[in-house]
């Protein structure tokens, strides 16, 4: 069905219809023309007999208005179906799996475990049931080093928390020991736990005196040994020898910058800059979006007094690398020299650390006369 | 309603039906006229004649026919 809007000569337009006995189903009279309801079949006639009048089709009505529609907003369609989809990918596909532990190594070995039960980027999400029976089977078949394992879905992200079964070798006790000085010093701070103190704070020791005696000495008879153990701090020095140039490289950023598409460590635009700095913007799962700004690289000289700055900063950097937990209590240029563009520092540094460390000894029955003692109260 | 129906089933030749502001005829044999004030319509046997105001063509159908407006009078002639 369909309605034609009928302007010029009207009335003879329905008398005609009439005497031909064309079916007309609905005739809205407006001001200057008629809107008539027809067959779709019929037009063709009426637009033959009724050559006088201005017919023109204005509505297409039932099944065929539906199908019409539907060719002319083809494209509005297909974007409504491809937003539907894009929302339920969103809301239903996972798109990173998070593991949460130190260990890199443990890391690496639960993301295989998972991928092997179906847990991995870019999948449909599991239901909290599956994800606990997942768990459980993981944990029962890998209950060597696995005590614990969860899977919780966020969004669009799963973390993995583990807990990790760890076997402790059992310690070798030993019976007898002293804590002697690993390197000279001045004592600082002595923390006794077992044993008998030797020193005292203030005292300058040498290397491979007693600090903390495992022998318990009473009226000059040894009642016992002991393992000894405590903490003994003592001012250290060492003296370093260290180079380091008069000039520096630095970046220079120009003003050029541009948009790239990164995955998996590969780019879309292939080596738009030689020297570049890298931003996110926008990432999902391994896919990023990513702001390269470019620099070059100027080699700039540094004045005497801040390259021996820097040269006195990177020492003390790596004393602290070898040496673990010690105070700088002093530092101190001995000598210093220029070289090819390079400075040369002697330095002398005074460092707080822990001097003591365990010696084994066999066990005496009595104390030999003849030695020093050195006890102290 | 169910007086159409029933005549629908006893093939009644003719019939009409007015409302307030309508009048449907059944099985009527040709529109002689049709103007605001007045509508001719002939029957198998005899005319009618419509008499009103704003009296338009709403709908024909095979031999169907709905005059709309404010009928004033019914007579055949």
């Amino acid at each position: 069905m369909i309605i034609i809007k009928v302007k010029n000569n009207t009335k003879r337009f329905i008398k005609k219809c009439l005497t031909q006995g064309i079916d007309l189903y609905n005739i809205v009279y407006e001001d200057s023309y008629i809107l008539v309801t027809i067959k779709e079949s019929d037009l063709k006639q009426i637009k033959k007999l009724n050559y006088y009048s201005k017919i023109t089709k204005y509505k297409t009505l039932g099944k065929k208005k539906i199908i019409l529609n539907i060719k002319n907003n083809l494209y509005n369609i297909f974007l409504l179906i491809l937003f539907i989809v894009v929302i339920f990918g969103i809301s239903n596909i996972i798109v990173k799996v998070e593991i949460k532990h130190e260990n890199k190594y443990m890391i690496e070995r639960i993301d295989e475990l998972l991928k092997e039960k179906g847990i991995k980027s870019f999948t449909l999400y599991k239901s909290n049931n599956t994800l606990n029976k997942i768990s459980d089977e993981i944990t029962q078949e890998n209950r060597e080093f696995i005590d614990f394992l969860s899977i919780t879905r966020t969004g669009m992200k799963y973390t993995v928390n583990i807990e990790e079964r760890i076997i402790r070798k059992e310690e070798e006790t030993k019976e007898r020991c002293h804590i002697i000085a690993k390197k000279n010093g001045v004592i600082t701070s002595i923390d006794t736990k077992t044993g008998v103190t030797l020193i005292e704070k203030g005292k300058l020791v040498n290397k491979g005196d007693i600090l903390i005696s495992g022998e318990i000495i009473l009226n000059e008879e040894i009642k016992g040994n002991v393992c000894a153990s405590g903490d003994i701090k003592a001012n250290t020095w060492y003296k370093i020898n260290i180079s380091y140039p008069l000039t520096k490289t630095i970046k220079k950023y120009t003003k050029r910058e541009k948009v790239n598409i990164k995955m998996y460590d590969k780019y879309f635009k292939k080596r738009l800059y030689e020297n570049f700095d890298e931003k996110d913007i926008f990432k999902v799962g391994a896919l990023h979006l990513v702001r390269q700004k470019e620099y070059t690289e100027e080699t700039v000289n540094i004045t005497h007094e801040d390259a021996k700055n820097l040269a006195i900063e990177e020492a003390l950097v790596k004393l602290k690398e070898k040496l673990g937990e010690i105070q700088i209590i002093d530092k101190k240029v001995l000598n210093s020299s220029t070289n090819n563009s390079k400075i040369e520092l002697e330095l002398f540094v005074s460092v707080n650390e822990s001097i003591g460390e365990i010696q084994e000894y066999e066990g005496r029955e009595k104390i030999d006369t003849n030695e020093s003692v050195q006890h102290t109260n | 309603m169910f007086d159409i129906i029933k005549s629908y089933f006893k093939k009644e030749k003719f019939y009409i039906i007015i409302t307030s502001n309508s009048l449907y005829i059944k099985n009527y044999k040709k529109l002689i006229n049709i103007d605001e004030n007045e509508v001719l319509v002939e029957l198998i046997s005899n005319i009618m004649k419509i008499n009103g105001k704003n009296l338009i063509l709403k709908k024909t159908v095979g031999k169907d026919l709905v005059i709309n407006g404010d009928i004033e009078s019914v007579k055949y002639i």
